[in-house]
């Protein structure tokens, strides 16, 4: 299990990360959303919404990975094996700032 | 009404094509998901407006949600009225 982890060891700039199973239970769970349920259960909804939007404006195209940024942080998300990969990074422009 | 949002997507595709990424597409759809324009698009919207919805209350701040796929991206943010999708190919 701690192999899963692992992932997020060279992502740069990294404040917290999730990890969840298809189902939406949290797993895994590391600074800014450790133990935090309502960022999961919000980033789970995102999942099953994006998941039925296209990525291609004429073919029907599912996403590999999604971002949701502001101006502060950006949440990086992808799904592989039956679970959901979420990494919560700082903006580059904050940390130059 | 039709030739104001014409002309407002065609000024953000010139926009986007100033710094050099190529659009396909825009779709301009209202809160609820029903579509309001859209240029190179036969995608209906669908949960894209919930999907937006969803990104500004993780955040409590204006964010953009970007979905990918290869070289396919598709920017979605929500703005005071409408919820913008602009399909282009990914800036490498």
């Amino acid at each position: 299990m701690s192999s899963l982890v692992k992932v997020f060891d060279n992502v740069p700039d990294c404040v917290g990360y999730l990890i969840m199973n298809e189902e939406g239970s949290i797993e895994h769970s590391h600074g800014d959303l450790e133990n935090n349920e309502n960022a999961a259960n919000l980033i789970y909804k995102m999942v099953l919404c994006a998941a039925k939007i296209s990525v291609h404006p004429t073919e029907k195209m599912s996403f590999k990975r999604f971002t949701v940024s502001d101006d502060q942080y950006v949440y990086c998300i992808s799904c592989a094996s039956q679970r959901i990969y979420v990494a919560k990074r700082r903006q580059e422009s904050s940390a130059n700032a | 009404m039709d030739k104001k949002f014409e002309a407002l997507i065609d000024s953000a595709i010139e926009k986007f094509t100033m710094v050099g990424v190529e659009v396909k597409g825009v779709l301009v759809c209202d809160k609820n998901g029903l579509s309001l324009a859209s240029k190179d698009v036969s995608i209906s919207p669908g949960p894209t407006a919930r999907l937006a919805e969803l990104a500004a209350s993780l955040s409590g701040r204006r964010t953009t949600v970007c979905l990918e796929h290869n070289e396919d991206q598709v920017l979605i943010q929500q703005t005071d009225k409408a919820v913008v999708s602009v399909y282009t190919k990914h800036a490498t």
